[in-house]
């Protein structure tokens, strides 16, 4: 299989990922999670948000344990944990990835600006980074919820607002450590704008680097959007999330004596954020010979 | 004369025993596309006083050969075959703990192309000399601080009881080798192996150094193995000269001997391509083409693709090594010499220093 | 034959500022490049020699104001480049071009060997379609021994040789005038160092160049140049033509630098120059002839004063009170 032209530095790096046994396995799992996120309808047995009642009662079918009918049981409202974990996925990851979007967008094209010009324009939005990073997240998302009416909108520009930081001081470090090299000199010695020398010269030698950031920064996401979620603040019911399923186990009765609403969504979290750092920190040794 | 077996050349006519005696090593490095011999079968003595320098370009073993005798070798790469003498004693039989106990840094040490990479940056200078003569004489703190102040002296370190207590950052590049040449002293060992110690510094600091080796050498009796790509530090310094190419050694001989007869195309070309301080040509003299890449190298003799002298035989089988005079050269070109009735140099037949490739 | 001169450097400055400080006398400066003043005619190479820290590498990237000097006069062609804005600035790019020591750094990694010689080519020759534009980077690569095949390979495919073919090819992509040449052989092996040595002379004769030509390597600047330049600390010591400079050196700084070298000859052994001590650091430079510090001869008058660059004989410049 020929993903890459031949003898270019992604070919060699990919090359040398496969050769990364615990990575391959992480893509792997991701791709599992992104495959079932994708075909959720046709997986999952019912609806997310299909309220169940107790046979011939009109009472609901709340705290079921495991069954043929509900394969991982019901949770508080008697909603099907299975279909709504297979949906949360959904959820989860768009929420992820698009927060990480948002904040590769924002946090690259700063990340330049500031290495490239350097002096007044880096003092100013170095500031401005300062600033975001002493933001108190959670207290920020609460009095939005508060004001607003709480959305997953909201939960991605927010993950996307104060994770961007991060990109774009990496993104300025190895803007600075390429502007010194020679082939950027000698861009400019043969006549080229700073845009060419930023877009041509730079972007595609700091790409690397990104890409390690955009699996862990996608990870990175997934946990937040569940530590959110989980406190209320996040992805609201009745829109699954993994982080809003572990909501019901706030209460010690479904911590101590009903593990089928808790474990598995806590599991598939933790399952696919240590994939993806499996892929982070795969991509990172593929990028980087030397080590 | 005879054409000796597969060990180049005979050791120099000399009565000394030698300190430090390679015979017929190999190392080969694993890469991506396979196992490649980095140095293929060389051998060579080196006595007491004498410095003999290994000259070469990149990729032609010179490196490696000093590092596989500190057994320095990165992890890809092996010593296959081979001894290595210090003292009468294979080095190569012994554990590594052996090794780094009672060899390395006591009867052998090695001073680095850049010191700012091999001295602990964390540490200050006198505490890394300290280390080493505690760690090997068992010194007192007290009494490895005044060798090490001692030590320092000697290598001209200027008023030295404040350079001690510096970190490596804080001197010059050339004050920083003198630490490196003073660390490799402190335990007075027999040999010192210099791996292009001047080549990152400037002309003037190049000669300080060159002279502090040459008074060194004289005062501790020391042999020096001196490897470097620069003919003209050899030709300043050396008493013997061995000329690898592609990992093996190619021509060896006394200095004056190699400067003056080259037999092999190989170091014809490379005295020739010099830029010399009288030369008023446009063009210098060069050797075609590139040293071949370790995974590349042609067949027969590695140099016949880039000689002007290549017969048919060059490239189906690699030559053995002649000895003429004093030097002893791995080229068919001198195949009857060695062979033939006359003693002596046969130039006439070989090809001259003057007619290397113009342009 | 009359000769037209094409560079004049006059007074040249580059101060790099090291500590910041709101009052001018606490502010902290390295004096890179000192004074410098010299011409350079057609059709002539000049050899800037000196040790690390003189002030070369800043000097040729100055000259083309890469770095942006601090006072002084850079005339090309009888105008003043340091009234260019940045517009003009880029369009002098085309006469003035600049080869690097390594080559490995100096070409991007990510891009073919076609799209590297292009570029310039990409910023100056807007009117050429691409097909002409490749037929240039092939003939480009056959002026410097490559064949044209190698174009869409990558830098990282080739030897250190083939990639300052390269990056030589790149450079005279626009037929420059002046070529600033700086350590561009000093990275390469010796058999390959003479291989590019005979490449830039044949280029200058083929495309009436002229080279500033930086080094440390004080045989290839004699073999190269016809005029040398030896600075130390950021100041000119000495400049005279090749040939006078190494029959009969007048600067004690230049004579020294000339009887450290290795003499290449095992018999003339023993017969080195040392010079004591150490290039003092740019921070704290002598006050006086920044040479006084090492200086054999230097008395106390050196110290507190800096003597003038004195013309001695025709085009032969010392600045030494005791030449």
């Amino acid at each position: 299989m020929t993903l890459f032209k031949k003898n270019s530095f992604y070919d060699f790096a990919y090359k040398r990922f496969k050769k990364n046994k615990l990575a391959v396995i992480g893509a792997a799992v991701t791709l599992l999670f992104v495959v079932m996120a994708i075909f959720a309808p046709l997986i999952a047995p019912y609806e997310p948000s299909e309220f169940f009642f107790v046979e011939g009662q009109n009472v609901y079918n709340k705290y079921a344990p495991p069954s043929d009918g509900h394969l991982l049981g019901t949770d508080s409202l008697g909603r099907d944990v299975f279909s709504r974990l297979i949906y949360g996925a959904r959820v989860t990851m768009m929420v992820a990835l698009l927060a990480v979007s948002i904040s590769t967008v924002i946090g690259t094209f700063i990340g330049l600006i500031t290495g490239y010009f350097g002096k007044l324009v880096d003092a100013i939005f170095m500031r401005i980074v300062d600033i975001v990073i002493s933001f108190p997240v959670l207290f920020l998302l609460i009095s939005i919820s508060t004001i607003m009416k709480p959305s997953i909108w909201i939960v991605i520009f927010a993950i996307g607002f104060v994770s961007w930081t991060s990109t774009a001081r990496l993104v300025r470090g190895e803007v600075l450590r390429v502007k010194q090299l020679d082939y950027i000199v000698a861009a400019n010695a043969c006549g080229s704008s700073s845009l060419k020398i930023i877009l041509k010269h730079i972007l595609p030698n700091i790409l690397a680097p990104i890409m390690v950031q955009i699996t862990i920064g996608t990870a990175q996401a997934i946990l937040m959007e569940a530590s959110l979620s989980f406190l209320g603040v996040g992805v609201q019911q009745p829109t699954p999330s993994w982080g809003n399923m572990l909501m019901d186990a706030q209460k010690l009765l479904v911590l101590r004596d009903m593990p089928w609403i808790w474990i598995p969504p806590g599991i598939v979290n933790l399952l696919l954020v240590l994939a993806i750092y499996f892929v982070g920190d795969g991509l990172r040794d593929a990028f980087d010979p030397k080590q | 004369m005879k054409p000796s077996n597969t060990t180049p050349g005979s050791p120099l006519p000399s009565n000394k025993k030698p300190l430090l005696q390679v015979k017929d090593l190999s190392v080969k490095f694993r890469t991506e596309e396979g196992m490649f011999f980095a140095v293929e079968h060389i051998s060579f003595d080196l006595e007491e006083q004498k410095t003999l320098a290994i000259v070469g370009e990149s990729g032609s073993g010179k490196s490696v050969t000093s590092l596989a005798i500190m057994q320095l070798l990165a992890e890809n790469g092996k010593i296959t075959s081979g001894e290595i003498f210090i003292d009468d004693e294979d080095i190569l039989k012994l554990s590594q703990r052996q090794v780094q106990h009672s060899i390395l840094g006591k009867k052998i040490s090695m001073i680095f192309q850049e010191p700012m990479t091999a001295l602990n940056p964390i540490l200050k200078v006198g505490e890394q000399i300290m280390e080493t003569i505690i760690e090997h004489q068992g010194a007192s703190r007290k009494e490895a601080y005044a060798i090490a102040l001692d030590t320092l002296k000697q290598v001209g370190i200027p008023s030295p009881e404040q350079r001690i207590k510096q970190y490596p950052h804080e001197l010059s590049g050339g004050m920083r080798q003198r630490v490196m040449i003073a660390m490799g002293l402190v335990t007075k060992p027999k040999i010192m192996i210099a791996d292009e110690p001047t080549t990152a510094l400037d002309v003037t600091i190049e000669a300080q150094i060159l002279n502090l080796l040459e008074n060194l050498k004289e005062t501790y009796k020391t042999a020096i193995l001196f490897v470097t790509h620069d003919l003209n530090v050899v030709a300043d310094i050396a008493d013997d000269v061995i000329v690898m190419y592609c990992g093996e050694i190619i021509e060896k001989g006394p200095v004056a001997d190699i400067f003056e007869t080259p037999r092999h195309p190989y170091t014809i070309g490379l005295l020739a391509t010099m830029p010399s301080l009288d030369n008023d040509n446009d063009i210098l003299p060069t050797i075609r083409g590139v040293v071949p890449n370790i995974t590349k190298r042609p067949t027969g003799c590695y140099f016949h693709p880039r000689c002007d002298h290549a017969m048919p035989q060059c490239a189906q089988r690699s030559p053995a090594v002649f000895q003429v005079g004093q030097q002893a050269v791995k080229c068919f070109l001198y195949e009857q010499d060695a062979l033939g009735v006359q003693d002596g140099p046969g130039v006439q037949d070989g090809p001259g220093a003057g007619e290397v490739n113009h342009g | 034959m009359d000769k037209e001169l094409l560079l004049q450097v006059k007074n040249l400055n580059k101060f790099f500022l090291l500590k910041k400080s709101l009052r001018e006398k606490n502010r902290v400066y390295v004096k890179a490049v000192h004074n410098v003043s010299f011409d350079v005619y057609r059709g002539e190479t000049l050899g800037i020699v000196g040790e690390s820290g003189c002030g070369k590498s800043t000097l040729g990237r100055s000259i083309l104001r890469l770095y942006e000097p601090t006072s002084g006069d850079i005339i090309f062609n009888n105008e003043n480049i340091m009234a260019y804005d940045a517009t003009r600035l880029r369009a002098l790019r085309e006469d003035m071009q600049y080869i690097f020591q390594d080559p490995y750094s100096s070409m991007n990694p990510k891009m073919t060997i076609r799209d590297i010689i292009m570029e310039p080519l990409d910023n100056f020759r807007k009117e050429m379609n691409v097909k002409a534009k490749e037929d240039r980077v092939a003939e480009l690569l056959e002026i410097v021994g490559l064949s044209r095949d190698v174009m869409n390979r990558y830098p990282h495919e080739f030897s250190g040789g083939q990639r300052q073919r390269i990056v030589i090819a790149r450079g005279i992509a626009l037929n420059p005038q002046l070529l600033i040449c700086d350590e561009s052989v000093s990275a390469l092996d010796v058999s390959v160092q003479a291989q590019i040595i005979n490449l830039l002379q044949e280029l200058k004769k083929r495309l009436n160049l002229t080279y500033l030509f930086i080094s440390h390597d004080l045989r290839v600047v004699k073999f190269i140049s016809d005029k040398i330049m030896v600075l130390y600390l950021g100041e000119i010591m000495e400049i005279a033509s090749s040939d006078d400079l190494f029959a009969a050196p007048r600067h004690p700084y230049t004579k020294s630098l000339i009887g450290s070298i290795s003499s290449g000859d095992p018999r003339a052994k023993h017969t080195r120059v040392i010079l004591e001590g150490e290039i003092p650091n740019p921070m704290n430079a002598p006050k006086g002839c920044p040479f006084s510090t090492r200086c054999p001869i230097a008395t106390e008058k050196c110290r507190v004063e800096k003597p003038a660059l004195v013309e001695l004989e025709p085009d032969h410049f010392a600045s030494c009170f005791y030449v």
